[in-house]
This record gives structure tokens, sequence and C-alpha cells, in this order.
């Protein structure tokens, strides 16, 4: 009796438990002779709604050629593709992400050329510094959608008088609101990501394309001293404080990307967008924002799929996709076609961060090394913003990156 | 002849248990005993970003770099978790057996109530508690912190910016995430103890302070050592709190505070080097394997005595 209950309910499980192993998205056709489809599935950490949109976009345009294109959100996306990046069977076939992490996958050889996708003409149709961003030892991996800058995002009911024009302008305009008790303009003037218009603008860098850290050098130096001026005007530079202190009303202006936008618009805040490259630094160059390009990298067991992704990708560089992502999500298109489109040209904050990239943006350095230096520069930062020496304090998170950089090894 | 016989069956009984256990045997070893055991094989192997899946063995070479790096940072945050475990059990300890021994005060009404109160922090999860913290009590705006520091004519401060700040604050947050669990040990150790011996006691005019150093003291002290033993590891191996205090992604304070298993989360997951953080992780690992076994020794023996 029992014999009878057990070994039926044991294959039952049996089947459950290897049906689980099956892997997710493959060419699939009916017996009645209607062409194969093929479903190609991309990962993302981004808004679901936009990436639905994509997805849904790309399958409308293949319909003819039955190719479905799936997405899917995963918290975390690079500890993922890390993970996932040899294992063709629960893996995707592509990916969306920043630029800044394509050398540190290239490096573990779990990317393919996105030229064996996409043609030259395609990404001749990108801007040329979204494409060279997801360049790395000579090959290009990123199919780029959209690129970002930080801006500086200002209550228009809140700010008074003219905008500056120079870094001392705002220095000044924080000084004064903040004698008079309110907030000017914040920064998370710690954290190497936020101040680094400060210091690519003096002619520093956080890390060199041959993986020299920069900390220690005579621009970043100077770049840091000036930064730690505006740090008493900034309350504590936290990110949790000075988004709320925006967002609740308080202050005058914050520096932000375009992820800060829905936030922004659900408090309801009438926010004007300046680019960075507007305000003058001591030595006449513009503030040098990062630029980050978001765009689709494909992964290297997925070339079986190359027509399918191919196609998927191609439909998805289209400009009416451009204009879409433009008017809805604030994407700065990397299509050059899209460029002149009214959905992008009515977009203050398009506008101004297309100002920022023709001036003075520095893509986000690639190479893996770039990874372990966000902790290092950020402790800098904050020692100098503190009013810990300088140069000692350089020399010493400069000998700290180099550890880190060997770590890697 | 019987006492053969004894040996005889006994021996068969070790062998059918051997059988009885089996299966548990093998989920330990699967759960537990090969992760450690692949840990241990990736500290011997070049696994890092270079080397992602053409990995080689190179014997000790990462528990060498381990010791001999040339900024002491793994040496320096093994002394600061030393520093962190021994501050931490002082501190809990103490609070634990204070607001124990105050819970078992003879006639104390309400002492159900108070006793949930105390268990909130273990109630709520871990991750929430530690960002209430970050921004309720530490954040220098709408902190508490900020609020004292202004109120006293201060400016705003920011307590998690500095090193010895930071230090300061996870010590309050940790202590007060983990004193819950000592604290009803202790709680229920102080409930088992003979009354009669409070009684005989204050027969002999014995107070507070006596009572409780030379009966309440030695007679839980058995009782919670073990309990102890395993809240003292745990200091040890604490992440969650300095991790999400000073080092989450995107809210970096800066504070360069760093315990030894914040220091491999760096390794592992900044560098990307996992042989070099295995080699720490089983550095690690045997430390608390053999402070344990120690500590477990001694009970043992204790008991035996």
């Amino acid at each position: 009796m029992k014999r009878q209950v057990i070994i039926p309910l044991a294959a039952l499980l049996s089947v459950v438990a290897l049906a689980g192993c099956a892997p997710e998205g493959n060419d699939s056709s009916t017996s009645s002779g209607t062409p194969a489809s093929t479903t190609i599935t991309f990962w993302h950490d981004n808004d679901k709604a936009m990436m639905d949109y994509l997805a849904s976009a790309a399958t409308d345009a293949l319909k003819d050629e039955h190719i479905v294109v799936q997405a899917v959100k995963k918290s975390g996306i690079q500890d993922q593709i890390k993970l996932y990046g040899n294992d063709a069977s629960n893996g995707p076939d592509f990916f969306f992400g920043a630029h800044d992490a394509i050398g540190a996958y290239a490096e573990m050889g779990i990317l393919s050329g996105i030229e064996n996708f996409a043609s030259a003409e395609t990404l001749g149709g990108f801007m040329e510094s979204t494409v060279d961003a997801g360049e790395y030892k000579g090959t290009k991996y990123l199919f780029p959608l959209y690129a970002e800058t930080n801006l500086l995002f200002y209550n228009k009911d809140l700010w008074k008088g003219e905008m500056p024009t120079t870094t001392e302008g705002l220095l000044q305009y924080n000084k004064s609101r903040v004698a008079e008790g309110g907030y000017g303009f914040l920064n998370q003037y710690n954290d190497t990501y936020n101040a680094a218009p400060w210091v690519n603008g003096f002619g520093g860098f956080v890390i060199d394309a041959n993986a020299n850290p920069g900390i220690n050098n005579a621009a970043t130096k100077e770049a840091a001293a000036y930064n730690a001026k505006f740090a008493p005007t900034m309350s504590d530079g936290a990110y949790d404080t000075i988004t709320n202190l925006f967002l609740e009303g308080k202050a005058d202006g914050i520096l932000a990307g375009p992820w800060f936008v829905s936030s922004v618009k659900e408090a309801g805040i009438d926010c004007g967008y300046v680019s960075l490259s507007r305000f003058a630094l001591p030595n006449g160059k513009g503030l040098a924002p990062y630029e980050g390009v978001q765009g689709f990298a494909v992964m290297k067991y997925a070339e079986a799929k190359k027509e399918a992704i191919g196609k998927a990708l191609e439909a998805m560089a289209d400009v009416e996709v451009a204009k879409a992502l433009a008017k809805d999500y604030n994407c700065t298109p990397a299509l050059t076609a899209a460029s002149n489109a009214s959905e992008v040209t009515s977009n203050e904050m398009i506008k101004e961060t297309q100002y920022t990239i023709a001036q003075t943006a520095v893509p986000t350095p690639n190479i893996p090394e770039m990874g372990v230096m966000w902790t290092p520069f950020t402790n800098f930062l904050t020692a100098v913003n503190k009013g810990g020496d300088v140069d000692e304090n350089a020399e010493k998170f400069q000998n700290e990156a180099l550890q880190a950089i060997a770590n890697m090894h | 002849m019987s006492l053969a016989k004894n040996n005889a069956s006994k021996k068969r009984f070790d062998g059918t248990a051997y059988l009885y256990i089996a299966v548990v045997l093998l989920l330990v070893a699967v759960i537990v005993v090969f992760p450690i055991g692949y840990t241990v094989y990736i500290s011997t192997t070049n696994m890092n970003l270079y080397h992602w899946y053409d990995f080689d063995f190179i014997g000790f070479s990462n528990y060498i770099r381990a010791f001999a790096q040339t900024n002491g940072e793994f040496l320096r945050s093994l002394g600061l978790t030393l520093l962190w475990t021994i501050a931490n059990m002082v501190l809990i300890i103490f609070v634990s057996l204070v607001l124990a021994v105050l819970l078992n005060i003879k006639g104390f009404k309400g002492k159900n109530i108070y006793k949930t109160l105390l268990m909130f922090p273990w109630a709520v999860p871990s991750y929430v508690s530690i960002l209430l913290w970050r921004i309720g009590i530490f954040n220098g705006e709408f902190g508490l912190f900020g609020d004292i520091s202004r109120f006293f004519g201060g400016d705003s401060f920011f307590i998690l910016q500095s090193y010895w700040g930071a230090f300061f604050a996870s010590l309050m947050v940790n202590v007060w995430l983990s004193y819950p669990f000592t604290m009803s040990m202790m709680d229920g150790a102080l409930q088992s103890i003979d009354q009669s011996l409070y009684e005989a006691a204050k027969l002999d005019g014995s107070g507070f302070w006596r009572t409780t150093f030379a009966i309440s003291l030695p007679e839980i002290a058995p009782i919670v050592a073990p309990s102890l033993l395993m809240t003292a590891f745990m200091q040890f191996k604490q992440f969650d709190v300095v991790y999400l205090l000073t080092l989450q992604k995107g809210a970096q304070t800066g504070a360069g505070l760093q315990t030894i298993i914040t220091y491999v989360h760096t390794t592992a997951f900044e560098s990307n080097n996992y042989g070099l953080s295995s080699a720490i992780s089983t550095i690690i690992f045997m430390l608390i394997a053999l402070l344990f076994s120690r500590f477990a020794y001694r009970e043992a023996k204790g008991r035996g005595k």
C-alpha cells in the first residue's frame, strides 16, 4: 500500500524537479507546420515599465519574423551576470546595463563583441562617444541606447535671482542661503561620482586608461581642496539627507541625474535643469561630470541566436523608440537621428544633458580597476572635506587604491 | 563472557546507528562540509576576474598575501574585529544582565509588558532597524544626534563619517539588536534559581548586591555560558550593521571602518578576487573553530567534573 503511494509520488516529484531544469526561452515550433518562433531574453535592473516597453516594441517590430523579446528584471544585475556568465541554460541572452561594467565582463570572457550582432552602419548611427564608452581593449561590446550625466536640478519656486555662471558664484549663493538659514545647491560632496565634475574639471582623474589611480595627482588634489569649500554649505552631504531636503522643498537645488526625475515629479516640484558645463571653475573650464551610457551587451554563449538578437537590437535602435524613451522616461538618445526630434528638443533635461556631453562630460572609465576605486576615493574626499591634510590623505588613499588594484590579481 | 557479549552488541548498535543517521550525515556533508571544503579549495587557486573560469592551483600564495599585505589592511581589520567583539560582549552582557535582574525583582508589576517591549529589537528585521538608526538617529540633519547637537548650540554633525564615530554608532546599534537574546537567556536562567537560596540569604541579612554577586551570577553562569559563547562568535562575524551604516553602495560615508567580514566582502565583491577572499574566509573559519573547540572542550571538561 505504502509502496503504491510512494513510487508514483517519487516519480511525480522527479518529473517536477527535472522540469525546473529546463531552460527558459528557446526555439519552439508547432507540429501543425506554423513557423518556429524564437524567444530571446534580456535582463535589466532598470525601470520595469521602460524595459517592458522596449521588449514589446521589439516583439511588435519582429512579429513577422516570429521573434519574441522578453525583459526580466533582476536586482543586483552585476552580480547576477557574473554568476550566470557561463550558464547558457539559466542566464539571459543579453542584458541592459551601464557601460562602466563592460571591462570587467570582457575580462571574464562572458561577452560577445557587439559587432557580431549589429552592422557598422547601425553603430555609426549612434553618437560616437556612446559607442566608444562601451569599447574595451579594441572591441566594442555595448549597443548604446541612451546617455546620462549629472545636472543641477533647481526648484524654480525657491531659487533666488539669476543662475550663477561660475562655481564661485554657486559657492557664494550657497553661503548666503546658509546665512539666511536655508540651503542652496546640495551635493553628495564625499561621493566619488558626485565629486567627479570638480575632479575632471580641474584636469584630475580617479583612474587613467592604464589603471593608474589619480588620487595623488596634483590636479585631483587641487580639485578635492576646492570641493571641500562647498562641504560646509551642503548639510551633511549624505544621500538620504540632501534628497529629502530637496524633495521637501527646503533646498533650492541638488546635483542629480535623470533617475531622480520621477521622485521630483512625485513631490510636485517645479524643477529646472542646468548643465554643469555652464559653471566655470576658477581655471575657466566647466564642471565635467561623468557620462554614463546605458545599453545592451550580448552573452558569448548566445552567439547561436545571433540573427534573432541582431534583429531585436536593430528594432530597439528605431527613431520612434528613441522618441518614446525621451518623451516618457527623459532618456537622452544615443541615436543621432533622434537628436532633433521634437520629443527630444522640447525636453529641457535632455537638452542640458546633450549640452554637457558635447562640452565637458567624461565617460566613466570602463576598466575593471575602476570598480575598486570608489571606496578609497570616497574615503579620500571624506577625509579632505573633514579638514584633513590633502597631501597626506592623497598619499594614504593612493596606496590603498594601489593595494586594492593589486588585490584584483 | 557477559562483557564480550555486551561489547559485541555495542559494536552492532554503533553500525546501525550510523546507518540511521546516514541521510542526515549526507545532508550535513552537502550543506555544511561541501561549501567549507569548496571555499578551502578556491583559496588555493587564482580564481579572480582574470581567471574566472580557467583558474589554477597556486598553493598557499593567497594565505601568504593575506598576512603580508603592504598596507596591513587585513591585520588592521582583524584587530578592529577583536576590539569590536570584546566591546560588544562587555556591553551586551552588562545591558542584558541589568535588564534581566530588574525584570526579576520580586513584585515587579507589568513585568510581561516590559519584557515584550524589551524584545522589540529582536522582532524587527535587522535591515529595517539599521536603516532606521542611520536615518532617524545618526543623520546629521534629521536625526536625533543632530537635534541634540543643535539644541546645545552646536552644528549638525554626521557621526558615521568618522572612523571612531562610526565604530561607536555601529556598536550602539549592534548592542541594541543583540541584547534581547542574551537578556531572555539570563531571564530564564534567573527564574530557574532555587528561591530557597534567596530566602536563606535574606535571613542572613544579605542585600541586593550581595545576593546578585553571591547567588544570581554564579547560578546563571553555567546556564548562559553557551549562549554567550554563541553571541561572541556572532559578534566576531557581524556584517550587516557596519556594512549598512557605512559601506552600503551609493551611501558610503567614508568612515573607512572595516571589520574582517566587511573586508572579505570588499575583497570578494569589489576586487573580484575569490581566491584571496576565500583564503581570508578560511583563516576566519579556522580562528572561530579553534576558539570554539577550546571553549567547548573546557565546558565539556567542566561538566565532567
